[in-house]
């Protein structure tokens, strides 16, 4: 062998391993790519873009379609090998974990639940751009790393990665001012937390002279903590609390939400807040575990101030995107409660019910998306919604099937998550958390039965709009459907799942 | 025998809204016509219930068990003992008449409703034959579901108004009873080390009086709400006269027992001792709720709110003989929450009639029926009587136990309550001779048709087995009896442990 080529191969040498942890990743990027190349060869062609569109857009959705499915078979070898697989790569900057695997499967169904439901959404909106696919894909990669990371120049690596695409996509439809309000508000308020959270970061590098999460578990260890140290984790805790939209740094997420494409919307309150809150989780539990007195009664204010403003809020909306944004902050309350728990059971609770809410948020944003109608997205819960339930019998009933789950009534995916939750709270001793949630989730009740009132009991005002529902967002709102009733009605072997991907994650044993 | 009973006729009327989902919308009769005859023969299913139960046997019978979330050890649990049967066969017996008064009165969103109602019945069910307390919560919530559209869809002018309230009262208690049902499965786990939702495994363990305190309030606080017991009755009134005829009949005949049948199954049996030591103040509570209705009801213009502020004053009774706590009243309790299911359904039945001639609920705007209907007076009139308790109807039977039960525990509550059963007797009457008796003032009223066929296939079966009860109310006191017996015993027991040794005051852990 050439000995000049000695370098290279010890190189290949020492990715090799660690290859096979990104494969999903690499496929989605790769398909993202390729999606904007194929732009550039259809923009040649003498079918340009037709009065009033922009670009076109043909192949891009397809290809990510598919990078997504490739994605997800990905995944599932993973699992599969988990075994096998199990371990740090690239000298411990991601880690494969069940924790990792189980959240980037639930991230990348959602991806292509957003993907089938945008699909017919351009076409409607004239938004034929292949960028759109390129920043989402690209954003989903993001989310992917960053469930992965086990490092915090990673995580924030992959936050950025994850944000940038998001902001973009918040002001697409530039044409508009709130879209570009929407965005910049996204823009200037992530940049701002990304200070935080960067500034927290180099404290705790200061104190443990390490970026690693294991290693900085080691380093901070059990007992007391030096101020400094409480407030890199404080810092920390800030610029997540906003990527996430806790309580008190939710104020951005009601207007960016109003303003993002409804597909967008639908993937920002799932896919970013399950990738931030996974990556939260993993470095509380990783690194600050032996601090886990300092941080939970912190959590435990959080997570009620966020159930309560998040809920209260929701109630004034007439909008459905405001009102579920800002149920989807009430909903990040009911995950941290899962964390306050501190147990494997909480950790449990937190990823099935970050999976459920996957299905249940998305789902209601198809149906959103569903009944838009273009140029006007015809979202307010009074004047659109009245009587749809009797134009779109089978939208209406989804719809009731979401907001039910997203109430929590059995036999849905909502209910069985928040008795998950409920269950991690009352067995680590809080039960007055768990009675608070209570009182949270019926002042939900409250506004979650608008939308069925108004679908099923209202009246239609005015010309009452027939909608067309798209073949691919019907796949998608079947999928959403199946998935809310099945990790309802048999939870068993999700539950058995979602425990065995947090095997691990913390180093606490007594399961139930 | 390995078919499994329980579980067919539970979920017998969702199989049922698969076939109705089958037909199009737009064919109301055939829809109307195909549920009575679903639920027909889901009443015919149950009825060999009546056999297969054996009194002497085991205390749950007809068991089945199967795992179904084993992480947390919960078991897809049926069971049924002598009150459980009573209650799914009234509620079977109960839906083809729901099903026949709506014919006409569902006139819009037909398949809706009644792909409601049987979802409905399924609620209802699974929520008496649950064994294990997980999937009670299920069925419980889950009942809640199509009573919320059926009454927001289907209901008066402030029918929305109506649905919302009543979902989120009993919602609220819902949610709270499964944090309190949470506590006392980690507490069993804590004290046993193994995880069960099982009902049986739950009432085998000793907790401490201060958690049974705190469990007790909660789990009768969600089914307090659900019977109601004042004061949390106020969304009652509401349901009752905005929901739908058959909404109003199934509220008050079947889901309002299901919060006597909690006290009954779960909350008494599980804190046994918090029970009796809250004794006083859910037996004044009971009191002050039979006292407070019958004289709500006395004042009200609205026959429909008469009928619904009655029902608060006769589950009252209900709560009453339960808190007896011995075999006398507790079986005069179950009799009458049979016999409020009949003759309350009745009387919602009778009002949805009313209603369906004269478009009103107001008393004054009737007079002098009895000469025009004379066939519907006479049933109103059997109706009447049974609610007051006249001897030789069920209402009779019920009552006296429960006031024979609660004079031998306290007299003084039984004494009070007396007066409850006076002034039903005045209010009921007094409805009734201003709608029926007199001259007929009214035009639009002399014209009214008598009850037609299906009004009487209604109405007949229901006056047969109130005189049934009234008359030989044997079969039905011996088929609970072992059931209460040990229902008595259990608690009981409890005191006799109780004094023995004294209270165990720690928290768990």
């Amino acid at each position: 062998m050439n000995p000049e080529l000695q370098p290279l191969v010890d190189a290949y040498r020492l990715i090799d391993p660690s290859l096979g942890a990104i494969v999903p990743v690499v496929l989605v990027s790769l398909f993202s790519i390729a999606a904007l190349v194929a732009d550039l060869f259809e923009l040649g062609t003498t079918r340009g873009p037709a009065e009033g569109e922009e670009g076109l857009a043909i192949m891009a959705p397809y290809l990510s379609i598919i990078g997504v499915v490739l994605g997800l078979v990905a995944i599932v070898w993973q699992a599969l090998r988990l075994d096998v697989m199990a371990g740090s790569y690239f000298n411990g900057m991601i880690v494969i974990d069940g924790f990792g695997v189980f959240l980037t499967a639930v991230i990348l169904v959602g991806t292509l639940i957003t993907l089938l439901v945008t699909i017919g959404y351009c076409r409607r909106e004239n938004i034929q751009l292949a960028e759109y696919y390129y920043l989402l894909l690209m954003s989903a990669a993001g989310m992917m790393l960053l469930v992965q990371s086990n490092n915090l120049v990673m995580i924030f690596a992959a936050l950025e990665l994850m944000s940038v695409g998001v902001y973009v996509l918040t002001g697409f439809r530039r044409r508009r001012a709130r879209a570009i309000e929407g965005a910049l508000k996204y823009f200037v308020l992530g940049a701002f937390s990304t200070g935080f959270l960067v500034y927290g970061m180099a404290l705790l590098y200061g104190l443990t002279g390490t970026f690693d999460l294991a290693a900085m578990g080691v380093a901070v260890g059990a007992g007391r903590a030096s101020p400094l140290l409480l407030a890199g984790l404080g810092l920390v805790l800030v610029g997540f609390g906003f990527k996430v939209a806790l309580v008190p740094f939710h104020m951005w997420s009601p207007d960016v939400y109003q303003a993002a494409p409804a597909p967008i919307t639908g993937f920002m309150a799932t896919g970013v807040k399950t990738a931030a809150f996974a990556a939260l989780a993993r470095f509380l539990m990783t690194s600050f575990d032996g601090l886990a007195s300092q941080w939970i009664p912190v959590l435990w204010v959080l997570a009620v101030l966020t159930m309560f403003v998040g809920n209260v809020a929701a109630i004034r909306q007439d909008d459905i995107k405001r009102m579920l944004a800002y149920s989807s902050i009430a909903h990040a309350g009911y995950l941290v409660v899962a964390l306050v728990a501190d147990s494997a059971l909480g950790n449990a609770a937190f990823v099935y019910y970050l999976a459920a809410y996957t299905f249940m948020t998305l789902g209601a944003f198809a149906v959103v998306v569903a009944l838009g109608v273009s140029g006007d997205e015809s979202t307010s819960i009074s004047r659109h919604y009245g009587g749809v339930a009797y134009r779109h019998p089978m939208l209406g009933a989804a719809m009731a099937l979401f907001m039910f789950s997203l109430t929590g009534i059995p036999p849905t995916a909502g209910f069985f998550g928040k008795f998950a939750v409920f269950s991690a709270a009352v067995d680590a001793g809080h039960v007055g958390l768990a009675v608070l949630m209570v009182f949270a989730s019926v002042i939900s009740a409250y506004y979650y039965l608008r939308v069925v009132v108004a679908m099923y009991m209202g009246a239609s005002e005015g010309e009452p709009v027939r909608v067309q529902v798209p073949a691919m967002a019907a796949i998608a709102l079947i999928a959403t459907v199946v998935g809310v009733l099945a990790l309802g009605i048999y939870p068993g072997g999700w539950v058995d799942l979602a425990r065995a991907s947090v095997e691990g994650l913390q180093q606490v044993a007594g399961l139930p | 025998m390995n078919v499994p009973y329980l579980t067919l006729i539970v979920f017998l009327p969702v199989l049922g809204m698969a076939l109705i989902a089958a037909v199009p919308g737009t064919r109301h009769d055939a829809i109307r016509r195909m549920t009575l005859a679903i639920t027909i023969a889901h009443f015919a299913l149950s009825l060999p219930l009546w056999w297969l139960y054996q009194s002497s046997g085991a205390p749950y019978q007809l068991v089945e068990r199967r795992p179904w979330i084993t992480a947390f050890g919960i078991d897809y649990h049926l069971g049924v003992d002598g009150v459980t049967v009573l209650l799914v066969l009234l509620t079977t017996f109960l839906m083809p008449l729901a099903v026949l008064s709506s014919w006409r009165y569902i006139d819009q969103h037909v398949k809706e409703y009644h792909l409601l109602m049987l979802l409905l019945t399924t609620g209802m069910l699974g929520v008496f034959v649950a064994l294990d307390l997980f999937v009670f919560y299920v069925f419980w919530e889950l009942m809640l579901v199509p009573m919320y559209f059926i009454i927001g869809i289907w209901g008066g002018e402030r029918r929305i108004y109506a649905a919302v309230k009543f979902f989120l009262y009993t919602f609220i208690g819902g949610l709270l009873m499964l944090v309190a049902i949470l506590v006392l499965y980690f507490y069993h786990y804590n004290i046993t080390g193994t995880y069960s939702y099982a009902l049986a495994d739950l009432l085998a363990i000793d907790v401490p009086l201060r958690i049974q305190l705190g469990l007790f309030l909660t789990f009768g606080l969600a089914f307090a709400i659900k019977v109601p017991m004042f004061p949390f009755h106020t969304w009652l009134p509401d349901a009752h006269v905005e929901a739908p005829t058959a909404g109003s009949v199934i509220l008050a005949g079947v889901l309002l027992k299901m919060g006597t049948y909690g006290f009954y199954r779960f909350a008494i049996p599980l804190f046994p001792d918090a029970a009796r030591m809250l004794l006083p103040w859910m037996a004044t509570l009971a009191v002050i709720g039979i006292l407070y209705g019958a004289m709500v009801a006395l004042v009200q213009p609205n026959i429909k709110k008469l009928v619904a502020y009655s029902s608060v004053s006769h589950l009252g009774f209900v709560m009453l003989g339960l808190f007896a706590f011995n075999v006398v009243g507790v079986q005069g309790s179950v009799i009458q929450m049979i016999n409020h299911g009949l003759s309350t359904g009745a009387l919602f039945f009778i009002c949805g009639m009313l209603y369906e001639r004269r478009h009103t609920y107001q008393i004054e705007s009737f007079g002098g029926l009895s000469s025009v209907m004379p066939v519907f007076a006479t049933i109103f009139m059997i109706v009447t009587l049974s609610s007051i308790g006249l001897p030789g109807l069920n209402g009779f039977v019920g009552e006296f136990l429960i006031l024979v039960g609660m004079f031998q525990a306290h007299p003084y509550m039984a004494g009070l309550s007396t007066a409850g059963v006076i002034l039903a007797a005045y209010y009921m009457l007094r409805m009734f001779g201003r709608v029926m008796f007199g001259s007929v003032d009214d035009e639009s009223n002399r014209g009214l048709p008598d009850l037609g066929r299906r009004e009487l296939a209604v109405l007949v079966p229901i006056v047969i087995v109130i005189v049934w009860i009234g008359v030989y109310p044997k079969p039905f006191l011996d088929r609970t009896a072992p059931s209460v017996e040990r229902f008595v015993e259990h608690i009981t027991a409890s005191e006799l442990l109780a004094i023995e040794e004294p209270i165990e005051m720690e928290a768990p852990q």
